[in-house]
């Protein structure tokens, strides 16, 4: 029994010792150091990671003397961690979409700005909300929407040359099994089904006209998904034909050589309005009452029209030609979105979707 | 039936590579258009690389998390193993199972109820955990030890225990016995278990996601804020970087410590004479 | 093996039952207070206690969405064992550097995030892709398998077949091969062999395997929502669009207990099959 003992010798007790330092180090070692009081960490939503660390960032961060700290987050995700660390967030400053900040506000979980012409109690005030336009807000106790990006038809060119130019063309059977939409995992899914009610009877409420519209269109749909980059992914493949996606990632894809277009459906692209909220209860509140202030400056609007391309919230900023201007988009009740989301999707369930 | 298992073992490798193999030609492809076959190789999406700082600190972040994992998971994960397959533990099967069944939470249940916990824990005055690695590194650990135990635990079944008792019958001590026979014979569950445990923190996401900071971005995270803005080649030039980069690693290790040979050739030889003498 | 040995000792569970009690007791503790309040929308807030989350486990769209989960899990792991054994079986053979290689070849899949491999997926099934290529040059219409049970099944396959071939492979080597050549010289036939001495020595590799994979697949997001489009609906997407969208938190908590049960008991079967066999198989 002498031969199998000899070669490993040593080597287990060392790796053993090797796993349990590591063991310690792991747990300890990076437990350490207190929250930074010169950074301030802000919630956004991944894709626009980029957008905050280069467009806004730097001219606040001259001028305060902070580091702002980005993570990558959807906006219902987002929300879950608000709701699950109720009051006591880990995250500074939210860059969220406005259907989950109304959805947070009615649950008293965000910090309720002075002057809210929709009426509520407020207890924040910022001096950059007077030049904000009344469009913008869209809830009680949460701050307006410091903008909207645009969504409209991206399409893929080599199938649909000609692509269909009206939210009423999507019935076209040509499209048949072609289009990804979204359902309701998503937020674009509630804000469809908004647009097609709000066009077949002239209120976003309406779901039951909502439903019918969906219903027509249900033949072409080859699949409500959840992400919007799967969908342009499979857009650019040609596997699906045409989805709702916004034109900065129409632009990227063309440019890096894909079969990508991007229009705006003639009775208007979709404004999904969002931008920053502080939830309740943050460490560094002042901080991010600040931060929420500064985004509402002309300079931080002119960014969001002028390099963003998205819709801003003042009046008072050049918006560049090409961007969708605020009155012309679809914008809806986002309060009573979200009051009616649950129940929307139960239905959704029942009718779009059967198990 | 030899010819049987190669054509089965072929398909799996079909199976296995398909879809890597397909992420590796888009990240060559000339434009983000997949062509088949491809209209020409191009390495742009490799040089866009270098404007994507957090895709590169990801990368760094969840190796080193992964070894970590895979190291404390083998430390907490040995002992248990040897708890639950040598002699008799009463309950011994359902301690298997606790252990275990974490698996099956899914990613968001736990991460929130981590989150949860940690918040409570600020919350009645303690320090503010979230934001650092150790909910995460926590995290790791519960997914990453069951993978440990089991493959640990199932070696040492497999193995025969009279070595063991032939060894102490020898005068060896229990110590002895441990590192010189028992681990030795549980090299290749080690190894599987190791190699599974860093795999599966390497590549989670969820756990991640709701514990992330933005100290703690790993691959996985920067990989969805990339996938999240654009949708172009760059994911799969990173994705093909990172085999490479953990193949070059694998390789080095196996050169100086045989890791990835479940049980090195020499070895095999003399303990199948050691197996056959008794 | 009737005899009890005295064992090394519970002591040496610590480590790992402390990192369970302290990282999954509270979350899991927590799960049974959300899932004892009535279901609904923001219901955890109201404070009502009733059972209510779990009889709505049993009606609505749920049952189906289970027992899919469950046939998925179920197929994946036999799929994984037809594919995971034979190339387990090389691979415990192969010596020195081609062993680190199928090691190496076989693990690789997975240092590829699981985004990243649903995409190549895309790419491989597609109409437009791998697969309706290879259609059309036979001549046929092209085809494709996305956002199909298939496809959820194939991506799944993949993602746990490296976990199924180390364990089985880790098994497969602890097998002498002196007992598979007395077994041989003995008269019987490769065969015999396979069934009466090496699959049974096997069996703690297969069930430790077969554990992971099962429960793994059973509890999988990310490959059913990227590749089963909106039919392909499974438990765990059902859990996070309670979550997420629903904000049913009661009946998630529910759903995931349910889950937690389902593969729990199994998990403690599965350990008592492979005890129990090992024993027999040193006992003889």
């Amino acid at each position: 029994m002498t031969g199998p003992t000899r070669p490993p010798r040593r080597r287990p007790a060392s790796v053993i010792a090797a796993g349990a330092l590591a063991a310690g180090a792991f747990t300890g070692g990076w437990a350490c150091g207190p929250p930074d009081p010169n950074e301030l960490v802000v919630a956004v939503p991944p894709g626009r990671i980029a957008d905050l660390e280069t467009a806004f960032a730097p001219p606040f961060e001259a001028v305060h003397g902070v580091r702002i700290v980005p993570v990558g987050l959807r906006s219902a995700d987002q929300a879950a961690r608000v709701r699950v660390e109720r009051g006591n967030p880990s995250l500074d400053v939210l860059w969220i979409d406005a259907g989950e900040a109304a959805l947070l506000a009615r649950e008293n979980l965000l910090d309720p700005p002075t002057g809210n012409p929709l009426g509520g109690p407020g207890s924040v005030t910022l001096p950059n909300l007077a030049g904000v336009e009344r469009g913008a807000w869209f809830s009680p106790g949460a701050l307006p929407a410091s903008f909207a990006s645009t969504i409209g038809f991206l399409y893929n060119t080599d199938a649909l040359p000609d692509p269909p130019r009206s939210w009423e063309a999507l019935a076209d059977p040509a499209l048949a099994n072609r289009l990804a939409l979204f359902g309701f995992g998503s937020t674009l899914g509630p804000l469809t089904l908004a647009a097609l009610s709000r066009l077949a009877s002239g209120d976003e409420r309406d779901a039951d006209a909502g439903f019918a519209a969906l219903a027509r269109i249900r033949p072409n749909v080859r699949l409500f998904g959840a992400s919007g980059p799967a969908a342009n992914q499979l857009v650019a493949q040609g596997e699906a034909w045409l989805t709702l996606g916004l034109p900065s990632q129409a632009r990227h894809l063309a440019a890096a050589g894909a079969p990508v277009g991007w229009i705006e459906p003639a009775e208007g692209a979709l404004a999904l309005p969002q931008g920053i909220q502080v939830p309740a209860g943050s460490p560094r509140a002042a901080l991010a009452h600040a931060f929420a202030d500064y985004m509402f400056s002309v300079q931080a609007q002119e960014t969001a029209a002028g390099e963003l391309l998205m819709a801003p919230a003042r009046s008072d900023v050049r918006i560049p030609a090409g961007v969708p201007r605020p009155e012309d988009l679809l914008r809806f009740d986002m309060v009573a979105l979200g009051r009616l989301r649950a129940e929307w999707a139960d239905r959704f369930r029942a009718e779009v979707l059967p198990e | 039936m030899v010819a049987a298992l190669r054509v089965l073992a072929a398909l799996a490798y079909l199976v296995l590579l398909a879809a890597p193999l397909a992420v590796i030609l888009y990240a060559f492809s000339p434009t983000a258009a997949f062509e088949i076959p491809p209209s020409g190789l191009s390495l742009r999406w490799f040089a866009a690389l270098t404007d994507q700082p957090r895709l590169i600190s990801g990368l760094v972040t969840s190796l080193w998390l992964g070894f970590g994992a895979a190291a404390a998971a083998l430390a907490c994960g040995i002992p248990a193993a040897l708890a639950l397959s040598r002699g008799s533990l009463p309950g011994r099967n359902i301690v298997l199972a606790v252990l275990l069944s974490p698996l099956s939470l899914p990613g968001l249940v736990l991460g929130l109820g981590i989150l949860t916990t940690a918040s409570a824990f600020a919350a009645a005055g303690g320090p503010a955990l979230v934001g650092t690695f150790l909910p995460l590194g926590a995290a790791h650990l519960l997914i990453t030890i069951p993978w440990v135990t089991r493959s640990v635990a199932a070696s040492l079944e497999s193995a025969a225990p009279e070595l063991e008792e032939q060894a102490r019958s020898l005068g060896a001590g229990p110590l002895t016995t441990l590192f010189l026979v028992t681990l030795p014979t549980a090299r290749p569950g080690i190894v599987a278990g190791a190699v599974s445990a860093f795999v599966i923190s390497f590549g989670n996401f969820a756990l991640s996601l709701f514990l992330a900071s933005g100290r703690t971005v790993t691959l996985p995270v920067a990989i969805f804020e990339a996938v999240d803005r654009y949708q172009d080649p760059t994911v799969a030039a990173i994705s093909t970087v990172t085999i490479l980069v953990t193949a070059a690693a694998a390789v080095v290790a196996d050169r100086f410590a045989g890791v990835m040979q479940l049980r090195g050739p020499a070895r095999r030889r003399e303990r199948g004479r050691a197996g056959s003498a008794p | 093996m009737g005899r009890v040995r005295r064992g090394p000792g519970p002591l040496l569970l610590l480590p790992a039952l402390a990192v369970v009690a302290l990282v999954a007791a509270v979350p899991v503790g927590l799960l049974v207070r959300t899932a004892l309040f009535a279901p609904g929308a923001f219901a955890e807030l109201s404070g009502e206690t009733s059972l209510a989350s779990f009889a709505a486990l049993f009606e609505g769209p749920f049952p189906a969405v289970a027992r899919r989960t469950v046939r998925l899990a179920l197929l994946t792991t036999a799929a994984t064992v037809v594919l995971g054994y034979p190339v387990a079986v090389l691979l415990s053979r192969a010596r020195g550097g081609w062993r680190s290689f199928q090691t190496l070849l076989v693990v690789s899949p997975l240092l590829m995030s699981t985004v990243v491999r649903a995409y190549g997926w895309t790419l491989v099934l597609g109409s437009q892709g791998v697969l309706g290529g290879f259609l059309e040059n036979l001549g046929l219409p092209r085809a494709g398998l996305l956002h199909t049970e298939a496809a959820v099944l194939l991506a799944l396959t993949e993602s746990f077949l490296p976990f199924m071939i180390l364990a089985l492979a880790a098994s497969l080597d602890r097998i002498e091969p002196a007992v598979i050549e007395a077994a041989r010289s003995l008269g019987a036939s490769p065969g015999q062999t396979f069934l009466r001495v090496a699959l049974p020595l096997s069996v703690p590799g297969l069930v430790a395997g077969g554990s992971f994979v099962f429960v793994g697949s059973l509890s999988a997001y990310a490959t059913p929502a990227l590749l089963g489009g909106s039919e392909v609906r499974t438990w765990v997407r059902e859990i996070q669009e309670l979550v997420m969208i629903r904000f049913d938190w009661p009946t998630a908590a529910a759903a995931s207990l349910a889950l937690l049960l389902v593969a729990a008991l199994l998990l403690a079967l599965g350990a008592a099959l492979s005890h129990r066999r090992s024993a027999r198989a040193f006992g003889q």
